[in-house]
């Protein structure tokens, strides 16, 4: 099948976040587990005017690309969804009252509703984005979990866990709830907190029982996350949060300190017996982009 | 809400364009407790190449360059006000950047604009569809942003309504009872303006531009006067004479027979800015017999100026003089002449001449004192800054306020409330 994958960014710039690397490992599948011939189309791409020339289209982030092209997008199409693109400040602060009248939802509601097939990152995903446009709960849709390489994030038993210690990433951010991580760690001051990430540009005034990291590598998060008893994390809102996912399977023994109803990830069945069961998180994760192409699959049909 | 606005003219200048941005935004909004720090400015007449700043209201500079809209350096001046939205008072069809800017959601735009022709071609009600609300300065200019009469279609819906210019009626009002008090008390005016106390004063308030009627004006008063030989015929044109590309008005005076009883403004600088003042300009109004200006204009302040200041105006049976003057002086308004298509089709009214020659005679014939009363208590009563136009400005201020917040332009709060749980 001849696709075009639409993107705001070049997958291979370096310049994207997870969303990036999500359709970096769709695409790879894709393209050599099915044979799909894939064009990514930025929108600077003269191909967008030429969108009928493909199969299907696959509208990933696409917030950069001219309205009138995603307007007469030609069908069928599925949508991708990461964040929430209606949502002016993206995933972060859907879900106030006057956001059930957002001025920029029509534009969007529009495109999702004229697709074959919405792909949500997480049931979260899907109930934040129909808070906004409840039509969206009667539309076909699919879950499908961002692909985190479970090898990759695997425990280690020779690494010995130090106690009450507190790992954080990109936690200063005001979007992943910078407030409330900071009054939550000068009310536990006898944990220790390293908070992980890229500066957030602001002045924070952290406690004594906390310090900034700063950036990592992705290589060696594997082996940062798995010395800490605990990660913290509390976004607003987070269509899947990969950070969470790849903590939880890099180390089995870690615990989650967290807004369970705003992580995306959190809302899979993933239980047994009221704890997080990481083989079946494992599952989720690895079998993504599987998972992707079948339900394309099926509606395609 | 951090404010930028900008009108055509800077508020030094004392251009209709200038003097509401003087009256309205740096004596007023900008003295606001609500709005206090929040406001600044963006001038584009007189170009300038500095920032300036007026009674601790920062009046950003254009560059010295395009200015005639301003707009080159606009995008880095919202972004230096971290502004929330853009006010302009301006005509639409000039804008080009700004509706760039204004599609990208760049700026948020509100455009307070003066409509001086009819019908509106389609082009400016697609450039007007990107702002976030347009307010009219006339009840005529609204409806016709609502709706076209010419192709009968529903036109935009970002209108938010309309808001009149305004006087201060402290300044515009009559310094006596009569018309002949007000020229004992100001003499000096008088004698400047080579009248005598009973010359026929008939005063022109307009900025010399071509797309004034002053030829059609001119012709007018010559037929008058030759009509009228015993009447000691007096015309003041509060304008520059010669201006480039504009109508050469000392020659016109000269081709009507009328330069030896025609004063000018002598240059656009005493016009508008350094020695005529409003204080100035009321005085002239109070002595004059009648203001003559019938033409399609945006607003026509000297309309309510000269109805502030006791004295009768002449204007158009057409657009917004007659939206000003129908309810309380309609028998002055002159019908239209014809119409001319500019070509970019926008039209332009020509008023009838014969028509400005009877509006001339019967206020020639007619008690001026019965209508001084009238029409300043008129004017106060409608078009005052502080009791008329402000208030409705505040609401306005309100209303962009709350339409900032439901586009959420500053980030919504973040909720708080979620639990905290700890998973294993």
């Amino acid at each position: 099948m001849k696709i075009a994958w639409l993107q705001d960014l070049p997958l291979n710039a370096g310049i994207g976040s997870g969303a990036e690397a999500n359709d970096e490992r769709m695409i790879q599948y894709g393209r050599c587990k099915l044979n799909h011939v894939i064009d990514v189309i930025i929108p600077t791409n003269p191909m967008v005017k030429r969108l009928d020339k493909y199969d299907l289209r696959i509208v990933s982030n696409c917030v950069r690309f001219n309205p009138l092209i995603l307007q007469g997008i030609p069908k069928p199409y599925v949508v991708f969804h990461h964040d929430f693109w209606h949502c002016k400040y993206r995933a972060y602060y859907p879900k106030t009252d006057k956001c059930k009248g957002c001025v920029y939802a029509p534009r969007w509601k529009e495109l999702y509703l004229g697709s074959v097939l919405n792909i949500f990152l997480s049931p979260l995903h899907l109930k934040v984005n129909a808070f906004v446009i409840p039509e969206l709960n009667n539309h076909p849709h699919a879950f499908v979990p961002s692909p985190i390489d479970a090898n990759k994030f695997k425990p280690n038993k020779n690494v010995k866990i130090k106690k009450d210690t507190v790992m954080g990433l990109n936690c200063l951010y005001e979007f992943k709830g910078s407030k409330k991580v900071i009054g939550y760690i000068k009310k536990h001051k006898k944990l220790k907190f390293d908070l992980y990430g890229a500066d957030p540009d602001i002045e924070i005034d952290l406690p004594k029982n906390a310090e900034f990291k700063g950036f990592v590598d992705n290589a060696i998060l594997p082996d940062i996350m798995q010395q800490y008893e605990y990660f913290i994390h509390f976004p607003q809102n987070e269509a899947f949060c990969r950070a969470v996912v790849e903590f939880l399977l890099a180390n089995h023994k870690g615990k989650l300190i967290c807004t369970k109803e705003n992580i995306g990830a959190l809302s899979y069945d993933i239980y047994t017996k009221g704890k997080i069961d990481r083989n079946k998180l494992h599952d989720l994760v690895s079998n993504a982009p599987k998972q992707f192409w079948s339900e394309i699959d099926k509606k395609l049909r | 809400m951090k404010i930028l606005f900008y009108h055509k003219d800077s508020p030094r200048i004392s251009s209709s364009y200038g003097k509401c941005a003087r009256e309205m935004w740096i004596n007023r909004v900008s003295k606001h407790p609500k709005y206090r720090g929040d406001i600044a400015g963006y001038a584009t007449v007189p170009a300038t190449m500095y920032h300036d700043e007026m009674e601790g209201v920062r009046i950003y500079s254009n560059g010295g360059g395009d200015v005639m809209r301003g707009e080159d350096f606009l995008l880095p001046n919202y972004r230096d006000w971290k502004s929330d939205v853009y006010f302009t008072l301006m005509d639409p069809h000039i804008f080009d950047q700004t509706i760039k800017f204004a599609r990208q959601g760049l700026i948020n735009w509100v455009p307070h604009i003066p409509i001086d022709y009819y019908p509106i071609p389609p082009y400016v009600y697609a450039k007007l569809s990107s702002a976030m609300m347009v307010v009219a300065t006339t009840k005529w200019g609204e409806n016709i942003l609502k709706y076209d009469p010419v192709s009968k279609e529903k036109k935009l819906d970002n209108v938010w309504g309309h808001i009149h210019l305004g006087i201060d009626k402290n300044l515009f009002k009559p310094s006596g009872d009569s018309k002949a008090d007000i020229r004992k008390e100001y003499e000096g005016t008088l004698k400047s303006l080579h009248a005598k106390e009973d010359s026929f004063i008939i005063t022109i308030v307009a900025n010399n531009q071509i797309r004034k009627p002053f030829p059609e004006w001119l012709k007018s008063i010559q037929w008058f006067r030759e009509s009228n030989p015993d009447v000691d015929v007096r015309l003041y044109i509060h304008s520059q004479q010669n201006i480039r590309d504009q109508w050469p008005l000392s020659e016109h005076a000269s081709f009507f027979k009328l330069d030896d009883i025609t004063r000018f403004a002598d240059t656009y600088e005493y016009g508008t800015w350094r020695c005529y003042t409003d204080d100035v300009l009321s005085k002239i109004y109070g002595i004059s017999d009648a203001v003559l200006i019938p033409a399609l204009e945006g607003f026509s302040m000297p309309v309510i100026e000269s109805m502030a200041s006791g004295t009768i105006p002449i204007g158009l049976d057409v657009g917004p003089q007659k939206e000003l003057m129908d309810p309380i002086c309609p028998e002055f308004l002159v019908g239209v002449g014809s119409w001319v298509m500019n070509p970019d089709l926008r039209g332009k009214a020509i008023p009838n001449e014969k028509d400005i020659v009877d509006k001339l005679n019967k206020i020639a014939n007619c008690d001026q004192d019965h209508y001084l009363k009238k029409l300043s208590s008129y004017a106060h009563k409608n078009f005052d800054w502080d009791d008329c136009i402000m208030p409705k400005f505040y609401k306005l201020l309100e209303d962009v306020e709350s339409e900032l917040d439901r586009r959420c332009v500053k980030i919504p709060e973040i909720n708080t409330k979620e639990k905290i749980s700890i998973l294993k």
